[in-house]
């Protein structure tokens, strides 16, 4: 029986306005309460990234930064309930199904952590700046954007949290460390993809009026998420000495 | 603003994000002490056995540990449901494509999974997206799909239905994936 997530009593404390737009208010619904979810259910990768850094020996202060993103996460959850509560919908939904944490057992704790920050941090969380900061763009001054803006900031931090440590940690590594994060990268950019695209529908184009609501197009959010990893990722992962370029050539989805 | 310019500060945000850390990291205080044998429980934290010992083949240790996703089961012969989701609605084929449903997205797997698209798993999702249309309308057919297989159906390509964008979201990172026992940089997709 899958878990159900109902966030009702809080979002409905914070509901924003917003714009009355009649034909996309299903369509809002669905997508904000997508969101509800995902962003909900990722409190427990933040959690468990907290337990490696700890693992690893960072400093306590890493550790509580990285934990208090979990928090932001749930908040985010709410936040996105309120918008489903705010269009007359519920903000009620199955949680999400909990997938596996890996604990990368084959490798010390930090290169242990580092793996699931590439993941995390330099990948999932640097393509949702880019498509949450383009929605934010194009969405007019007012509630809803004020709202994105607040998420949009929390996702800039957990982002550069994770490429603050990459930057720091992954010169220091020797090259065998190196060779066997580049490894992890074919396997971690086909992860992103398949998530990504499946999130993503090519054929998802609702007209100019959606952007008001936060609905984008999906073949122009795929064109960002492809730009995002090509100029962003691949660049820096390269910077610290990676071969970013070869794994995301050569990524392989994982089964 | 066009939609050139939106993407163009779109990426600059995510690039400022992750090319001004590298100054942090040049010269900056480091983070992290050696990766050592910290062992120690006490902040709530699972620990995992230590790193030295060699992983067993086909096995996984996780710090949160949760049921492993089904793999999705084979699917129906195409057609079986007669399903339209054209009005009025087929309580039959409601039924009918529940079953299709179920099948191809088990209540224990993953919400993101992605089975083959056949034709009927596509006129299945379309009528499934249809019927919580009908429902979020405010007329509920009486035994109508539920959210996650709203959900699972997001993913499916081929669907009819407008807007399929309206039930995902590519929001909140996913959790990170493992590296096969093995992998190296020639290995194949299996």
């Amino acid at each position: 029986m899958m878990a159900a997530l109902d966030l009702r009593e809080l979002s409905s404390l914070v509901r924003p306005d917003v714009p009355r737009i009649p034909h996309l208010v299903k369509s809002a619904i669905e997508t904000w309460r997508g969101r509800m979810v995902n962003e909900h259910g990722s409190a427990r990768v933040f959690e468990a990234l907290a337990c490696q850094l700890a693992l690893a020996g960072f400093a306590d202060e890493v550790v509580r930064e990285c934990a208090s993103f979990a928090d932001e996460e749930r908040t985010h959850g709410i936040l996105c309930g309120a918008v489903v509560e705010a269009l007359g919908g519920e903000a009620l939904a199955p949680a999400l199904a909990e997938a596996p944490i890996p604990a990368h057992e084959d490798v010390s704790p930090l290169e242990a952590v580092l793996r699931n920050l590439l993941s995390v941090s330099c990948m999932s969380e640097t393509v949702a700046v880019s498509l949450i900061g383009a929605e934010r763009v194009a969405m007019p001054p007012g509630a809803l954007h004020d709202l994105l803006t607040r998420i949009y900031a929390d996702e800039v931090g957990h982002a550069r949290f994770g490429w603050r440590i990459v930057h720091e940690q992954v010169p220091r590594l020797d090259a065998d460390a190196k060779n066997r994060l580049g490894i992890y990268l074919r396997v971690a950019f086909g992860h992103l993809e398949q998530h990504e695209l499946a999130h993503i529908p090519a054929d998802a184009c609702p007209p100019p009026e959606g952007a008001a609501l936060g609905l984008c197009s999906g073949a122009e959010a795929r064109e960002l998420f492809y730009a995002t990893i090509e100029q962003v990722i691949i660049p820096q992962l390269e910077a610290v000495g990676l071969e970013a370029r070869r794994a995301f050539e050569t990524r392989i989805a994982p089964s | 603003m066009d939609r050139s310019e939106v993407r163009r500060i779109a990426l600059l945000g995510a690039a400022k994000v992750a090319f001004s850390t590298a100054l942090v990291g040049c010269g900056g205080a480091s983070a992290a002490t050696a990766p050592a044998s910290n062992q120690s429980g006490g902040d709530g934290c699972t620990r995992p056995v230590p790193w030295q010992t060699p992983p067993v083949a086909g096995t996984t240790t996780t710090l949160a540990t949760a049921s492993a996703p089904a793999a999705s089961a084979a699917l129906p012969p195409s057609g079986i449901c007669q399903a339209s989701s054209r009005p009025p609605i087929d309580g039959k084929a409601v039924e009918c494509c529940k079953g299709v449903l179920a099948t191809a997205f088990p209540k224990s797997g993953p919400m993101t999974g992605q089975p083959s698209a056949t034709p009927d798993l596509v006129a299945c999702c379309d009528l499934a997206l249809t019927v919580r249309d009908d429902h979020l309308a405010g007329a509920p057919p009486p035994d109508s799909f539920d959210f996650s297989t709203t959900y699972q159906c997001c993913s499916v390509p081929g669907l009819a239905h407008g807007f399929s964008s309206r039930t995902c979201s590519p929001w909140g990172p996913p959790a990170p994936p493992a590296l096969p026992a093995g992998l190296d940089w020639l290995t194949e997709v299996a």
